[in-house]
């Protein structure tokens, strides 16, 4: 899955007087409130942070009527931030004629309207429960419940809503997408260019299993600012 | 909008043809809306037409609103916020509780659809779904009778039902709906049942599915608002609601006896309404002198009456009147009608005096009824709120989850409450949520009290009001044990012990006054718990053994600056159960405060807060009466000792325990009238509010009081 990587970041936290006697809480306090919010300077949704170091010995007080103090941290930071035409996995809630609503990683809704869903599939109702069934691949469905792959249209950071659609052709159900790989990675070989495969493959493996594993995704990172900062020092 | 064209009209009223599937009728709708954009709103200005229905809808209008509503939620992708701003605020302005079931289900559908489809119209259906909290204002009554509490729990099943269906949709809409629910509360002006209903809703979020995330923020909210309406009553507002509510309780079920006056024992009763309300009974043998009296008081209260707003403040002179004369109608014919003679003529009261009219006077119980039901007042807002929360602590409690309930309470208390010196009434929560769970949630909150008055962190005025409310909720809650109180004690004893020895100086209320408060709350509690203590023999000893003579006897001096109430109370019991002696005698001659108490006390008189004492709101007190401990009990349980000094109205508490329990009325109820603002366990001494003359008279000549309150001639007997 796109759309996660791990930054390393130095922040300030700025704290009032009133909580010089714990530092510590306070810090986790301002830290909890970035949680699942979008951030502009972090250009992502902050979904886990990791203090990595803080200077409890140099944080400077701003002057001012009340005189805040600033200490500075360095943090890890898991980030969330789909681009367009990201993949992304997420499971499906709602199935209707006119939508797919998908839930991505527990906490970001995703719509995908019936424009965006590609002629292939279409919309049924089989032993009372709607599915969205491949007119050319019998086996390939998609109920409630089930793990889909799609790809981001527009993301909508102030109530972290998702556009999906399922356009390309190596979205849908990850379960029959993993099964016929090979035709996949085929055909996306040709459409997409600077895509390894074996990323792909690895990818799919660890989204079957429902976890996302930030380590592999790791491998992607995109340590922008220590590389920067690599690049100063 | 009324104009159909055919081929519309058609196609809609044979929407139960098979001809026309769901299909073709979205398809319909998405090009109506689509169309928007290029111009042509004809087909999209009829839909809404179809949505602004509202008035007597027959069952084809029903229909036709129900297939639009459904097509609707199909093409929820092609509504454009800007494009079709006016079909939007069409569906916002639908209220649920106007419409049957049918329609209720396909709006709420076509709500949810909304909601998921797009990020902003996520707020807009919240809203729209929070504005379905309370019906509409024609509404409001009907919710008194059976149809419409059916129809109550139809809309709000349905409107919560949408929130959980919302929040599998989109799972950060709950953290956006706590704000906006706070927001929308209604104020502590607007009126009673609609602010109840609100309430009651914010109760059930928390309960319900998406508690968890919204639970957090609910309660704190509601309890601000008790906190609102709690200090909006003057002391003298409610008394005046209390004086009423006390003649209710007893004259509602009044059985008015027939036949002369022989038989019945006679009682009159008279409420004086004034700034400093208080309640005065006569006995038969004054009533000569009570007659003249009343006419005096008649008139004052005239010009009292000119100056104040009495009960909703329509002609208030009259009221009052007709209150005085009828009660003296009660006891005696020919009293009442001379009274009602000389009334006429030195009042100038316009009130016509006929036989008829005599015979046709409601009795006083019945007229301070209706007074009492009109109108809704604060108190009786707040009364009514307290009550539902504690409903639904009781439900929370059978449900399993009030320790974690109460935990999210505490906090608020510690935020909002402790240091709201305000508050008379909104703390019998916490002591209601505690009293339903003894054992954990009445030993947490005593816990709580004690760490943040011992806790050097805390600002002084926070450590005094914390053991002020831990010395009154230790007093009053009779469902704390003994021992619990004995260890709390200990450990104040510990930390007063401490403070004595590593500060060697004289008396200063000021500079000590986190000291001081802490031996009055000791003080204040053994009084109430020093039998209880005694009885159990461990704990007697374990607390012959606490070193509570250093502590009073240290050069500070607590028991010269304490409440001298309290000292002097507490000094008696202690004699009595060779606790502990003093050579000194205090008299204070029968102070309730001095100057130095008053000092150490502050601004916000710290040295006099009892925030648990006996709450004065009718239906809540009806909750809390089984774990309340009633001072008056505890004086009569250990009635011979010592020598009772106190007033007189303690007399007369004495007196009516003789009496025929029936007749009575609670005797803190009587004692924290009669006292004006009873904040202390001894009664009489309390007139917080400066003492009027009149009142003073009064008491001087008739300080005996009560017989029994409730009148037993009625007018038909006359």
């Amino acid at each position: 899955m796109e759309g996660l990587k791990l930054s390393n970041a130095n922040l300030t936290a700025y704290l009032h007087p009133s909580k010089s006697r714990d530092v510590s809480e306070a810090i986790l306090r301002e830290l909890s409130s970035l949680l699942f919010t979008f951030s502009e300077a972090l250009d992502g949704v902050v979904l886990a942070y990791d203090i990595n170091s803080l200077d409890n010995k140099k944080a400077k007080i701003l002057s001012g009527v009340i005189p805040y103090f600033g200490v500075p941290l360095s943090l890890d930071l898991l980030l969330f931030s789909p681009k367009p035409d990201m993949l992304l996995e997420g499971k499906v809630v709602k199935l209707s004629q006119e939508s797919i609503h998908v839930v991505v990683l527990g906490f970001s809704s995703a719509i995908i309207t019936e424009k965006d869903i590609r002629e292939e599939f279409v919309y049924k109702t089989k032993h009372e429960q709607d599915v969205y069934a491949s007119k050319s691949h019998k086996r390939h469905t998609i109920k409630v419940g089930n793990m889909i792959r799609f790809s981001v249209k527009s993301f909508d950071e102030e109530i972290l809503h998702i556009y999906g659609s399922l356009m390309a052709d190596h979205t849908g159900s990850i379960h029959w997408l993993e099964k016929h790989s090979e035709l996949i990675s085929h055909t996306s070989r040709n459409a997409k260019k600077g895509e390894s495969e074996g990323e792909l493959t690895t990818l799919k493996q660890d989204a079957i299993d429902g976890k996302i594993s930030s380590l592999d995704s790791a491998r992607k990172v995109k340590k922008s600012k220590k590389q920067k900062m690599q690049e100063e020092s | 909008m009324g104009r159909v064209s055919g081929a519309e009209k058609q196609e809609f009223s044979e929407m139960e043809n098979a001809e026309f599937s769901d299909l073709q009728l979205i398809c319909h709708v998405r090009d109506a809306l689509s169309a928007v954009t290029l111009g042509d709103r004809e087909n999209y200005d009829e839909l809404v037409g179809y949505l602004h229905r509202k008035e007597s809808l027959n069952p084809d209008d029903i229909a036709l609103l129900e297939t639009t509503l459904k097509a609707l939620s199909g093409t929820v992708s092609c509504i454009d916020s800007v494009h079709h701003e006016s079909l939007l605020s069409a569906v916002y302005r639908m209220s649920l509780w106007n419409y049957g079931t049918s329609i209720m289900d396909a709006l709420i559908e076509l709500i949810v659809s909304l909601a998921a489809s797009n990020g902003k119209y996520i707020d807009w259906s919240l809203e729209l779904l929070v504005n379905n909290f309370t019906p509409p204002y024609h509404l409001m009554d009907s919710l008194k009778q059976e149809s419409g509490i059916e129809k109550k729990n139809k809309v709000l099943s349905r409107v919560h039902a949408a929130f959980e269906a919302i929040a599998v949709l989109v799972p950060l809409a709950p953290l956006r709906l706590s704000p906006i629910v706070v927001q929308r509360m209604p104020l502590i002006y607007s009126k009673g049942p609609e602010i109840l209903m609100y309430v009651e809703n914010m109760l059930k979020l928390e309960s319900g599915a998406i508690g968890e995330i919204v639970g957090v923020t609910m309660l704190p909210a509601i309890v601000d608002r008790l906190i609102e309406l709690d200090v909006e009553i003057g002391w003298d507002g409610l008394l005046q609601e209390d004086a009423k509510g006390i003649f209710e309780m007893e004259l509602e079920d009044a059985e008015f006896a027939d036949g002369d006056g022989d038989d019945n024992m006679v009682g009159v009763s008279m409420v004086i309404l004034s700034e400093h309300p208080c309640m005065l009974t006569c006995q038969a043998d004054c009533i000569q002198a009570w007659l003249d009296q009343a006419v005096g008081v008649v008139k004052w209260l005239c010009e009292v009456a000119k100056l104040h707003m009495v009960n909703s403040g329509k002609r208030p002179r009259k009221q009052l009147g007709h209150r005085v004369i009828s009660s003296a109608i009660n006891y005696n014919s020919q009293e009442g009608k001379s009274l009602c003679s000389k009334l006429v003529v030195d009042s100038q009261l316009t009130v016509n005096f006929s036989a008829n009219f005599c015979v046709n006077c409601k009795p006083a119980a019945e007229y301070l009824n209706r007074k009492t039901l009109e109108g809704n007042t604060i108190a009786e807002k707040l009364d009514s709120l307290i009550e539902l929360t504690f409903l639904h602590l009781e439900s929370c409690q059978s449900s399993g989850r009030l320790s974690e309930v109460f935990d999210v309470l505490l906090r608020s208390f510690q935020r909002t409450i402790l240091n709201a010196y305000k508050s008379k009434f909104t703390q019998f929560v916490v002591f209601y949520a505690c009293a339903l769970d003894p054992e954990d949630c009445g030993v947490k909150f005593a816990m709580v009290l004690t760490d943040m008055f011992r806790s050097n962190f805390n600002p002084p005025n926070t450590r005094m009001s914390a053991v002020a409310y831990l010395a009154s909720y230790l007093s009053r809650a009779k469902f704390v044990s003994a021992a619990l109180v004995a260890s709390i004690l200990q450990r104040l004893v510990d930390w007063c012990l401490n403070y004595c020895q590593s500060h060697d100086s004289v008396m200063n209320p000021r500079a000590h006054q986190v000291f001081y408060s802490g031996c009055q709350a000791l003080m204040y509690m053994l009084c109430f718990r020093m039998r209880s203590l005694m009885d159990a023999p461990r704990l007697k000893m374990q607390l012959l053994n606490m070193p509570m003579e250093p502590i009073l006897q240290h050069k500070l001096n607590p028991l010269k600056v304490c409440l001298p109430t309290v000292v002097v109370e507490f000094l008696r019991q202690a004699k009595a159960a060779k606790l502990f002696m003093t050579s000194e005698s205090f008299a204070f001659d029968d102070m309730l405060e001095s100057d130095l108490s008053r000092a150490f006390g502050g601004i916000d008189r710290l040295d006099a807060f009892f925030p648990f004492d006996p709450c004065l709101l009718k239906k809540s007190e009806s909750y809390i009466r089984p774990h309340f401990a009633r001072w008056s009990k505890i004086k009569c349980d250990g009635a011979n000792d010592g020598d009772l000094s106190e007033s007189g109205s303690d007399a007369s508490d004495d007196e009516f325990v003789d009496m025929n329990e029936n007749d009575m009325i609670e005797d803190d109820m009587t004692v924290s009238v009669q006292a004006g603002l009873d904040f202390d366990p001894d009664l009489n001494r309390m007139s917080i509010t400066p003492k009027n003359k009149f009142l003073l008279h009064f008491q001087q000549q008739n300080a005996r009081m009560p017989a029994r309150i409730r009148p037993s001639t009625s007018p038909e007997s006359l």
